[in-house]
């Protein structure tokens, strides 16, 4: 029965691995294949916060700096050094992981509430930091930095849309992946447990600290890649839009909306949130400026006032109802 | 101008300045010791006080001081609200959703006033903006000096209210034992309510206090929230002193840093305090508590 039901999942995710490769093509739409690019984008954000403020439960309110690390780093390497973006990636990855080790260290032997402090000056202070008139030489102040896009795959360079779309694609299955794997380890049980009980895990002989610190580390790193990423995507980099807090928060809220502690749940979360996102920005940005971070807010505060569980739930519920429909066999239907 | 002079000078300066993030964190730590809540929505608090009395001086013309009278009382009201409406529904919840809370609200309410006000800056300008005096060689702003004037009475109208009067001590039985207060009759909803009120009253007041010296913006409560975070952290969580003297540190750290190295790395000082005091002394500096 159990390996009846995992052929059915690996059926689907093979069936939707396969549409969303053949999407480009099919669509003809840039629009629509920016838009696909920009949920997978920010699903990958969220997979990657999820797994320290999901799975672990330490809300981390600084993701953004991590973000921001991952983008400067490999820009800098590339354009005053010439290294490629796809070695900067990795170099920005674990520059980021660094840092979320600096600021989970002293904080995670603490109330929580201590990290979610932390981590929101530590990205303050990175981003005031970045647009300063002392770092203007290299960060290019809140003028930010621009990244000439030539046709060059050795240096992260593409002219259309299709290879960064088959490109973050692949980072966010991969984030996936690493999120399953988490969840279906022992290291995923010691970070849940100590999401729910940090002192009964650690007097089951979890090394609670180690965990977290693990934890964040993966989560800053896949942050940072996603850094690189955006700045090769989008040929232009600012501190601002990099490093803002309002980054941070909606990248909390895509893993929130979708439903936190689960694999699918900020890529759920992303399907619905950036067309929205993207709309508002679009059509109310210019005259109502600030509608749709006040919307933002309000959407937060219901969130924690109501406490749903995500959209993972209603969509967990008609899955099970699919699969229920088609393990039933023509006796099960007669028969009952 | 030589190094000692500029060191007395950026003392000073700190001290004026820190007296102000001693009244914000003096409120944020009462609203922490009564009800274990970090309000996060401080710093837009302090925005839509700076921005009521703003209004009221355009339509009026008053003296900025007088817009005590209406910044005041408006932030008490809208802090008991906050307090009914947001915190007394999530007052057991898990701390995940007692920051996201506050942190919503801070988003909401800085984003309704870019919506209602723009992002422009505003300022109330009164030949007080420009006035200074001198004592031997370093320039002091007497709105400044006003501004931490004020700030230590409140601080010590606040200390008085805490220790003499029967409200006072129902609140610090609650920060003590919130179980224990409710038994003994103390109307704890009612206490979180009125700390909210008075955390958010002490916000209006700073306003109010930086209206001639500071630009009103709708992000301007972020230039004082980092502060404030380093200040109820160096002093410790509900700690009454430790947050008028951690503001104090606060504000001279800052400035020393201002004028020694470079203005803009003003919040790295706070960083790096916040980050050293959770290394070595997480408790805070000052084990004195509001509790005690």
């Amino acid at each position: 029965m159990k390996k009846q039901w995992s052929n059915f999942n690996l059926l689907i995710i093979g069936i939707t691995i396969g549409i969303v490769c053949l999407l480009p093509s099919v669509i003809q739409n840039s629009f629509m294949v920016y838009m696909l690019l920009l949920i997978f984008f920010w699903a990958l954000l969220g997979e990657a916060w999820n797994i320290i403020g999901g799975f672990a439960g330490q809300l981390s309110l600084g993701h953004a700096a991590y973000f921001g690390i991952g983008a400067y780093t490999s820009t800098l390497l590339s354009i005053n050094y010439g290294v490629s973006p796809w070695l900067g990636m990795i170099v920005g990855g674990f520059l980021a992981m660094i840092s979320a080790v600096a600021v989970g260290y002293p904080c995670f032997r603490l109330k929580e509430v201590y990290y979610s402090l932390a981590t929101i000056v530590f990205g303050e202070m990175m981003r005031l930091t970045f647009i300063s008139e002392l770092a203007r030489p290299w960060t290019g102040g809140a003028q930010g930095l621009i990244i000439q896009i030539k046709d060059n795959p050795l240096q992260f360079q593409f002219t259309n849309y299709e290879p960064y779309y088959y490109l973050i694609f692949a980072m966010m299955l991969a984030s996936i992946f690493i999120s399953y794997m988490i969840m279906n380890s022992k290291f995923g049980l010691d970070l849940l447990a100590i999401r729910d009980d940090e002192d009964a895990a650690k007097s089951l002989g979890i090394d609670t600290q180690k965990a977290k610190l693990k934890a964040s580390a993966i989560s800053a790193f896949l942050a940072g890649i996603a850094g690189t990423f955006y700045a090769q995507f989008f040929g232009y980099i600012d501190p601002n839009a990099t490093m803002s807090y309002v980054i941070s928060l909606q990248i909390v809220l895509v893993t929130l909306i979708g439903g936190k502690a689960t694999v699918m749940g900020p890529i759920l979360g992303s399907i619905v949130m950036t067309p929205i996102d993207a709309y508002t920005s679009m059509m109310l940005g210019g005259t109502y400026q600030g509608l749709h971070l006040m919307a933002y807010g309000m959407v937060i505060v219901v969130i924690v006032m109501l406490k749903p569980q995500g959209l993972i739930v209603l969509t967990g519920r008609v899955f099970e109802r699919m699969q229920a429909l088609i393990r039933q066999t023509p006796a099960d239907r007669s028969g009952v | 101008m030589d190094l000692t002079q500029l060191l007395i000078q950026g003392l000073i300066a700190g001290i004026l300045l820190g007296s102000l993030y001693s009244l914000i964190g003096l409120g944020m730590t009462l609203i922490v010791g009564v009800m274990g809540i970090v309000n996060f929505a401080n710093g837009a608090l302090l925005m839509l006080s700076m921005y009521a009395a703003y209004w009221v001086f355009v339509y009026t013309g008053v003296a900025p001081y007088a817009l005590f009278i209406v910044a005041v009382p408006l932030l008490f009201f809208v802090g008991m609200a906050i307090q009914r409406g947001l915190i007394k529904p999530i007052i057991h919840a898990s701390y995940e959703a007692q920051i996201l809370a506050t942190v919503g609200l801070s988003l909401f309410l800085t984003n309704f006033a870019l919506l209602m006000w723009t992002a422009d800056y505003r300022s109330v300008v009164t030949p007080l903006s420009y006035s200074s005096i001198m004592i031997g060689d370093v320039t002091i702003s007497i709105a400044r000096l006003i501004a931490s004037g004020l700030s230590a009475l409140t601080g010590v109208a606040l200390y008085i209210f805490l220790q003499r009067t029967k409200m006072g001590k129902a609140m610090r039985a609650t920060a003590q034992d919130r179980v224990l207060a409710s038994l003994l009759g103390v109307n704890i909803n009612r206490i979180d309510s009125i700390a909210f009120g008075i955390g958010s009253s002490l916000a209006a007041i700073a306003g109010v206090l930086i209206l001639p010296i500071y630009y009103v913006s709708p992000t301007i409560g972020d230039t004082f929230i980092l502060p404030a975070f380093a200040t109820i952290v160096l002093g410790g969580f509900g700690n009454f002193i430790g947050a008028l003297v951690g503001g104090v540190i606060i504000g001279i750290a800052e400035s020393l840093t201002a004028v020694t190295f470079s203005s803009e790395f003003r919040q790295v000082a706070s960083f790096l305090i916040i980050i050293l005091i959770l290394l070595y002394k997480p408790e805070g500096l000052f084990t004195r508590r509001l509790r005690e």
